[in-house]
């Protein structure tokens, strides 16, 4: 059954299905994420988040279903074209490019670059300088912001796994999102940084960016989420907010534990 | 006081000193040689740079983006004979047919990038030089490529060659005369040619390199995922990468041609490919004057084989067997030093003579 996405839902996901071989990876999953919102996507290994976030961000095709974002049907566009539309993602393993610089890897990621158009970059004369200019100083902005400033010519090869982390963030920002879905950001990062980084992320809600975190630290799951919804075996089998989660039967028995120590 | 200080501060910049140093140092060694030789080192810098000018168009397809072609020596043939046909065919002017040669050039490229292209590194090389050679034998076994310069009409000429484009109308040698009067020795003219394509394809190169075109390019040659992750059109660059390749590319098979005054099929052999791609590793690939100084060396090396029978009759390399550096073997002698240098060139220097190590070993941790 179909139906319209309402007007709060940036991001709705309708009876998405992918398998590979025998696995049915994602299996007639549905949710929506409402607009502004920090929603968790929460599950045992394998449960089929990573990819979720694959279908919906373009890098796979699924093999049913469908991905309506703001309103518009997202499904099976490219990677590029729905990144241009204001969806992002970062990668639960920290993808830099590590042979570029903090400040390459920042300005690369800025959309409507007039110099990367073919001709205009052979002009022998300045064109897109100016441009460049302002996304050289956008990207130091974000890059102060994200105390990363410091390293700004430093290749991101030879960065720490959290400021990596980091920078895939600032570098997300860079290209503008209306949402950024988040691959295990807390993932191999000490407390300090990652109080940071949560910090970053609430102080960006509150500037209206809707996230949409996958996340096995169910501290900091419960602690800043809204709404949580919690997969097994590729489909969702709870949605709510996180006191709800917390005591549905399904989720302790398939993920949480009997005990759970939240 | 140090080099650096006389340098510009970026390293691709530093073609501006390089390039022109280069040229001094071949006119210097001109005047210093003893006759013969002084005029020999000419020749070895002319066909020095026509190697020059393909790595140049190789590097922007594998050192900027990372696109493994192994079919380079097409765009040189296609370059070579698209010119040919036009001058020889179609009485054009040779310096006008040379453009349209690199365009048609050029257009292989897309047609050729726009269904291998999408496949991963590896499947790309093999596709490349597959179709490469399709087309070398293509064009042997096709009668409509070959031209009797007497006649201008196609019809078996030797081995399925086009001949006389120095020679005819608006052809190389009287035109070039006419450009460039105040040179008056032939091998000159020729070299200075080369070095005005070497020239213009640097400064093409450079310009790109340093747009943001190029640091997509190189995204893309880092992690194509990434950067599509990130917004970037990744085929539609590829595909601009392969295709400017084999423009700058094309320039070196016409130069081959109209200063060897014959085009055949047997030159485009896939050893000139990899002849292509040793200079740009051994220059430094991604580099933008890497490929310049990577086949200028290799050509130098190339060049010092013949002279081998009379090193090893000096009093010092008396142990060495004659034998071995016969007339007969020299051509296997430089396939051995070609091998020789790669392995140097891994184990040494995998970045090659001017690039930075950084930009080839670094590995995220």
């Amino acid at each position: 059954m179909e139906r319209m996405a309402e007007p709060d839902e940036l991001l709705v996901v309708e009876h998405l299905s992918k398998r590979y071989g025998g696995v049915r990876a994602v299996d007639d999953a549905s949710l929506d994420v409402k607009r502004g919102s920090l929603t968790s996507l929460i599950g045992p290994n394998g449960a089929g988040k990573t990819t979720l976030f694959n279908l919906v961000t373009g890098f796979e095709r699924p093999d049913r279903g469908r991905v309506l974002y703001d309103s518009h049907v997202i499904t099976g566009r490219s990677t590029s074209r729905i990144a241009r539309r204001g969806l992002v993602r970062t990668f639960q393993l920290a993808r830099d490019l590590a042979r570029l610089t903090v400040r390459e890897n920042m300005m690369l990621a800025a959309q409507g670059q007039r110099g990367e158009g073919f001709w205009w970059a052979m002009s022998p004369v300045p064109v897109y300088e100016e441009q460049e200019e302002a996304i050289g100083e956008r990207a130091d902005a974000l890059l102060e912001r994200f105390t990363l400033d410091h390293l700004a010519d430093e290749r991101a090869g030879n960065l720490s796994g959290g400021q990596r982390k980091l920078l895939d963030l600032a570098r997300a920002l860079m290209m503008g999102p209306t949402m950024i879905l988040l691959d295990e950001p807390m993932a191999g990062v000490n407390p300090t940084l990652r109080e940071q980084l949560l910090g970053h992320i609430a102080s960006l809600q509150a500037e209206g960016m809707t996230f949409l975190l996958v996340e096995h630290d169910m501290d900091v799951v419960m602690r800043v989420s809204e709404r949580v919804i919690v997969m097994a075996e590729g489909t969702v089998i709870s949605d709510g907010t996180p006191d709800e989660v917390r005591r549905d039967p399904h989720v302790i028995s398939a993920y949480l534990g009997v005990e759970a120590r939240v | 006081m140090p080099v650096n200080r006389f340098l510009p501060a970026d390293r691709d910049d530093r073609w501006f000193v390089y390039w022109p140093a280069c040229i001094v140092v071949l006119i210097a060694l001109y005047f210093v040689l003893p006759g013969a030789y002084g005029e020999y080192i000419v020749s070895v810098a002319s066909l020095g740079t026509i190697f020059a000018i393909g790595a140049i168009g190789l590097n922007v397809q594998f050192g900027f983006t990372g696109l493994l072609n192994f079919g380079q020596v097409m765009f040189l043939m296609v370059g070579a004979y698209t010119t040919a046909v036009l001058v020889l065919d179609l009485n054009w002017n040779v310096f006008a047919a040379m453009p349209v040669g690199a365009v048609a050039a050029a257009l292989l490229g897309l047609v050729v990038g726009s269904f291998s292209i999408r496949l991963r590194g590896d499947y790309l090389a093999i596709v490349t030089i597959a179709v490469a050679e399709m087309l070398r034998i293509i064009v042997r076994n096709s009668g409509g490529f070959r031209i009797d310069p007497a006649t201008g009409e196609s019809g078996p000429v030797g081995l399925g060659g086009v001949v006389g484009l120095r020679g005819a109308g608006g052809g190389f040698d009287s035109t070039l005369a006419d450009l460039l009067p105040f040179i008056d020795d032939r091998n000159w003219r020729l070299f200075a040619f080369n070095a005005f394509i070497v020239t213009v394809m640097l400064f093409v190169t450079w310009t790109i390199k340093r747009a943001p075109w190029g640091r997509s390019a190189r995204a893309i040659r880092e992690d194509e995922v990434i950067a599509q992750a990130l917004g970037k059109p990744t085929f539609v660059r590829k595909l601009q990468s392969f295709s400017l390749g084999a423009f700058i590319g094309a320039f070196a098979g016409i130069s081959l041609a109209v200063q060897a005054n014959f085009v055949e099929p047997l030159t485009w052999v896939p050893l000139i490919t990899f002849r292509l791609w040793i200079a740009v590793i051994l220059g430094g690939a991604g580099t933008v004057f890497g490929p310049v100084v990577g086949a200028l060396v290799l050509q130098l090396l190339f060049s010092g084989v013949r002279f081998l029978p009379r090193i090893v009759d000096t009093p010092l390399f008396e142990w060495v067997p004659e034998s071995a550096v016969a007339a007969n073997r020299l051509g296997a002698l430089e396939g051995l030093l070609l091998g020789l240098l790669i392995v140097i060139i891994v184990l040494v220097r995998p970045e090659g003579i001017l690039g930075r190590r950084d930009d080839v070993v670094l590995e995220r941790g």
